[in-house]
Parts: structure tokens; C-alpha cells; sequence
């Protein structure tokens, strides 16, 4: 594999080293080393701790298989990756339930009880508000609140990763907004922030 | 960013960074990917092709999707051009119940003698074609049919067991006014509906040899029937070049129903009527007169009902089919030569159904029907020449009046 790990700085944009891995796929090994943190940290928060190495390794090798599909107007890769990373975790999630309710059914029992990937989060300091107020959210919100306060997308980019249009994703953060003022101000005080 | 998310943004970065061990496993994983593809290079396929072949796969699915469509299209195109139009009825809105048509289909069965309402149910009327900018307006009945009616001017089959239905629509002089000959040269118009468990398409034939063949608009069920249309131009309407007849054709083109009242009126036809199976066709009676032996004849129809015709010296009077689900109404059928009435038929009686002829002299004519409420008789010399019934009533065994109709031809 040596050779195959070209410095994520050696090209200016995720597009052009996607652009180049097209005839040379080595080069799309920039992208891996650029993005792999944030899109490891997004499913962490997203999915949990413990699925998310394994969602984050999944990521990029549909992204890589897909990059043909890649509009390379868009220098910034991030919303296309973290696109591909809601999708997996949402499958995930989905996957999981249906095996919760077999193995429920399998053992007579109505559902067993689910451990929210939020739960999964280490409790520590702030990251536990954080596991508080996504658990209190739906899918959709939370991805969301995550793309913006955590990741801090622009609306254009949240818009691009969640396939919303651009005032749809205004409103419902400006709803997040309302919604969260008061419980995260409570907790900052809590927590000393 | 504002306050709102400030913590959850610290609370973010305070998540761990993946661990070397993560990183590996997922650089790994993408490198098999990688590694696999530079492979296949080797092998011949340049990364440029692949995406070329990948574009060119979404080319070809999108062609593919092209094609398809343009053989829906076209096959929508060749039925609708062989065998026309076709409408989903439930497709089409129906009229609001203030509608003048609504209204119109409401007041139908209003006041009509026992049996002879339609049943339509005006509140599934819609309007399923346009003719020159006049509305078609369709409504389903409850025994299976339809009633339909355009301009003001249509009809019903009850029973959806017709084979072709007409209507005529004239202007300038009354229908019926003169000779059936003279009226179709004021014929504007005839729309009609043809069924499609025995017909596929419609030719309407006129006086000049001249044919036309309508487009149909076939109706989805709870209708199942094919409409159509056809104005009747100025040169239709001269003199020879008239109307003579429109017919329902069958997938091979045979003639399996027509509609000749408006050309004939109750003129004799030169064959039995076109849905008899005349394969089938049984002797119900038969007498002597002047112009030979005329035979009474039923047989099956193609329309799961039967047909009955009067034969006399290579003409047929009368002839007629009955239709599934419709009750046979008796019909009497006077056959004349000049001013002598040569003999008189009569289908649908009931057992021993007794008809009675007044003559303007006086006389009268007691007409017994056989067993099956059929006769047949020639007149007596006295009546030959006493012109033409001018009273007829028919009772049953028990006296009770029964209806019929009469047909004068010859």
C-alpha cells in the first residue's frame, strides 16, 4: 500500500482529487485522510461510539466507488461524504430495529429494550447534554442540529447533504433554535459554559 | 453561532478523535478498494474507461428508459389508431350535482312506466370525449349499462347488452318529416356507441359508396363501450350520396350489427338481420301467398339472444334481434304489395295470445297465436283489398292487454 497515501494538503480541493482519482485512484486516498475525523466524530454523535468506526470505514468506500457521480463543481466534499454517512446510519438504524424486533419475536418477548445511540455516547461533561438533547429529538432534527451546531455547515451545505430545500432547512433550524434556547442556555449555566 | 448551539458545539469537539486503531482499519478498507480497481486497470480497464462505462451504463439505463417509453407511446399510438381511444371512466371527474346534465340524467327515469326506466345513476355522469367542441356526457346504470347523451340528444341501454346503438341528429326539418330517403339529406350528425364484446370498430355507409370509419372512444367499465362521432357533410347529404346504414364490425370485419332505420325506415331488407347465426336458424311457420311461400324464421343471435325474420319472395320483413337482459316486446308485421295486404306475422305473443285487426269497413281479423306466441297468416281475399288495419289490440288467454308494435312494409 505504500505510495497509495498521498498528503490530504497535495491538492487544493476534495474535487480536484477526485477528479484525478478518476484515472488515478490512489489519489482519492486525499479525501479519506481530509475527512475521515469529521466524518468518523459526525457518526459518532449520529450512531454511537461503537458503530461508527465501522460506518465511517463504509463511507468512504461507497464514496469511493461513486466518486464517477461526484459534481466536481463542488470543491468541498464534506456535505457528499456526511450525505453517504446519514444514509448508512439511518440503514443502520433501521437494520437494527428489525433485529431487535426478531430476536424479540424469538424470544416471545413484545421489543427489547433499545439503547438510543445517544446513550452510547461516553457521558462526559458537555457530551452528555449533547446525548440529552439528541435524544430528544427526531431523526430528521437531529441530523440536522448535528450538521449545523457540531459540524457547522452553512444552510447551502446542509441543504446539499440532506437533499432539503435551502428554506426548508432555514425554518426548521430557526424551529431547532426556539425549540433548544431554553434547555441548552439551563444546561450551559449547569455546566459552567 | 449563537448561544443556543455554543454547547453543544464544545460538547462536539470534546468527543474523541478516532483512534489510530480506527483510522487503520477504515484506510485499510478503502485501500482494498482502491488496490481492486488498480487491478482491474492492469488488466486492461483504464479507471477512465470504467467511468466511462459507468456514464455509459447510466446512459444506457436512461436509454433504455427512453426507448421503453417511446414503445409505450407508440404502442398506446397503434391501439389508439387501430382500435381508438381509451378512457378510464373512473379517471374522469364527475359533474357537480348542479350541473345542467346532472339534472338532465335525474329527471330521465321521472314519471317512465314500470320496466322502463333506466336506472342510470346521475351521480357518476361524466363527460369522456369532446366532438367539436360538444361535450359527450356518460352515466352508468344500475343493471350493467349506460346513458348517454350529447347536445341534448342520446339514449340508454339499460342493460349493456347492445350491440350498436345510434343516435341521429338532424337540422332544418323534423325527422320523419318526408320520405327516410329526403330526412338524411337534413342530417347533421350521428354519435352512438358500439359494445366491444362483439364489435372492434364502426363504418358508417352512404348512398355514393363511400365509407368512413370513426374513431371510438372506448369507456372503461362500469361502461365497456366504444363511442363515436361522425358529422355528416354537405355532400352527404345530396341526394344519392345519402346515409345508408351504419354498421359494427367484428375483428375480421364482418358486419355483426347495423342500424339501417333512418335510410329503410320499415322497408324489407335484402338479408336476416346481421346478428342472426343463420346457420341455426329454424322454420317457425310458413304459409302460401301470391308471391310464394313466406317463412317465419328464428334463430340464435350473437348477443346471446335470438332473432326473428320474415322471408317472402327473396325479401326479409322484420327482421330483429332481441337483446340479453331487455324484455321481448310482441311485434306485428304486416307485409303489402300495392294497396293489398298480402299477410300478417307476429313474434312474442304469449301462448295462445289472441290479436285482433280492425279494417276501416268494419271487419275484423282474429289472429290466434300458436303455442309459442307466434303467427302467421295470409289474409282472406275479402280483406286482401280493404287497405290497411286501422285498429289493432292483442290480449292474453286471461284478456289481459299486451303490448306490442307494428310494422307496416312493402
Amino acid at each position: 500500500m505504500e505510495g497509495l497515501t498521498p498528503a490530504s494538503g497535495q491538492y487544493p480541493s476534495d474535487a480536484a482529487a477526485i477528479a484525478l482519482s478518476l484515472n488515478e485512484p490512489a489519489a482519492f486516498a486525499a479525501v479519506f485522510e481530509r475527512h475521515f475525523p469529521l466524518v468518523h466524530r459526525f457518526l459518532c454523535a449520529r450512531a454511537g461510539v461503537d458503530p461508527a468506526a465501522d460506518l465511517a470505514s463504509e463511507t468512504f468506500a461507497i464514496a469511493f466507488r461513486r466518486r464517477a457521480d461526484y459534481d466536481l463543481g463542488r470543491p468541498d466534499a464534506r456535505p457528499w461524504l456526511i450525505g453517504i454517512a446519514v444514509n448508512l446510519a439511518r440503514q443502520a438504524r433501521r437494520s437494527e430495529r428489525r433485529l431487535n424486533r426478531a430476536l424479540a419475536r424469538l424470544a416471545g418477548e413484545r421489543t427489547l429494550p433499545q439503547e438510543s445511540p445517544e446513550a452510547r455516547l461516553e457521558p462526559r461533561g458537555n457530551i452528555t447534554t449533547l446525548r440529552e438533547v439528541l435524544a430528544e429529538l427526531s431523526q430528521d432534527d437531529r441530523d440536522l442540529l448535528l450538521l449545523f451546531a457540531c459540524l457547522e455547515f452553512s444552510y447551502e451545505q446542509i441543504a446539499e447533504t440532506m437533499s432539503l430545500p435551502i428554506g426548508t432547512v432555514r425554518s426548521r433550524i430557526n424551529r431547532l433554535r426556539g425549540k433548544l434556547r431554553g434547555r441548552l442556555t439551563g444546561a450551559a449555566g449547569e455546566a459552567g459554559v | 453561532m449563537s448561544s443556543e448551539f455554543t454547547v453543544l458545539r464544545e460538547a462536539w469537539l470534546a468527543l474523541d478523535a478516532p483512534s489510530e486503531e480506527v483510522r487503520e482499519g477504515a484506510r485499510a478498507r478503502l485501500f482494498e478498494e482502491i488496490a481492486s480497481e488498480e487491478s482491474e486497470q492492469r488488466l486492461g480497464r483504464t479507471s477512465d474507461q470504467q467511468v466511462r462505462q459507468g456514464g455509459f451504463r447510466r446512459r444506457s439505463r436512461l436509454a433504455l428508459v427512453v426507448v421503453l417509453g417511446l414503445l409505450l407511446v407508440l404502442i398506446w399510438a397503434t391501439l389508439t389508431l387501430a382500435f381508438g381511444w381509451h378512457v378510464i371512466f373512473g379517471g374522469t371527474p364527475k359533474v357537480p350535482h348542479n350541473s345542467a346534465i346532472y339534472k338532465d340524467f335525474d329527471s330521465l327515469d321521472v314519471g317512465a312506466p314500470a320496466g322502463m326506466a333506466s336506472g342510470v345513476i346521475p351521480n357518476e355522469t361524466r363527460r369522456v370525449a369532446t366532438y367539436d367542441g360538444i361535450p359527450l356526457w356518460v352515466a352508468p346504470t344500475r343493471a350493467g349499462g349506460y346513458c348517454s347523451m350529447m347536445a341534448g340528444s342520446g339514449g340508454c341501454d339499460r342493460e349493456g347488452t347492445v350491440p350498436l346503438n345510434v343516435t341521429y341528429m338532424s337540422s332544418g326539418a323534423p325527422v320523419g318529416g318526408g320520405t327516410p330517403e329526403a330526412d338524411l339529406g337534413y342530417l347533421r350528425e350521428l354519435h352512438g356507441a358500439v359494445n366491444p364484446r362483439w364489435s372492434g370498430a364502426v363504418e358508417v355507409r352512404f348512398g355514393d359508396g363511400t365509407a368512413v370509419r370513426p374513431q371510438i372512444v372506448w369507456i372503461s367499465k362500469p361502461i365497456s363501450q366504444g363511442f363515436f362521432y361522425v358529422p355528416i357533410g354537405d355532400d352527404h347529404r345530396r341526394a344519392g350520396h345519402r346515409l345508408q346504414k351504419v354498421v359494427a364490425l367484428d375483428a375480421d370485419g364482418n358486419v355483426v350489427a347495423e342500424d339501417s332505420s333512418m335510410s329503410q325506415g320499415q322497408q324489407p331488407s335484402d338479408r336476416p338481420p346481421a346478428g342472426a347465426v343463420v346457420d341455426k336458424a329454424e322454420q317457425v311457420a310458413s304459409i302460401e301467398t301470391p308471391d310464394g311461400k313466406a317463412v317465419l324464421w328464428r334463430a340464435p343471435s350473437r348477443f346471446d339472444s335470438s332473432c326473428t325474420w320474415l322471408a317472402l319472395a327473396g325479401r326479409v320483413y322484420g327482421g330483429e334481434c332481441s337483446f340479453s337482459g331487455y324484455p321481448s316486446t310482441a311485434r306485428v308485421v304486416l307485409v303489402r304489395r300495392g294497396n293489398e295486404l298480402l299477410l300478417v306475422s307476429g313474434v312474442g305473443f304469449t301462448s295462445s295470445g289472441l290479436l285482433t285487426l280492425g279494417f276501416a269497413d268494419g271487419q275484423q281479423l282474429r289472429l290466434t297465436a300458436d303455442g309459442e306466441g307466434d303467427l302467421l297468416r295470409s289474409l282472406p281475399a275479402a280483406l286482401r283489398t280493404s287497405g290497411m288495419p286501422t285498429t289493432f289490440s292483442a290480449v292474453d288467454v286471461g284478456g289481459r292487454k299486451l303490448p306490442f308494435v307494428v310494422e307496416a312494409a312493402g
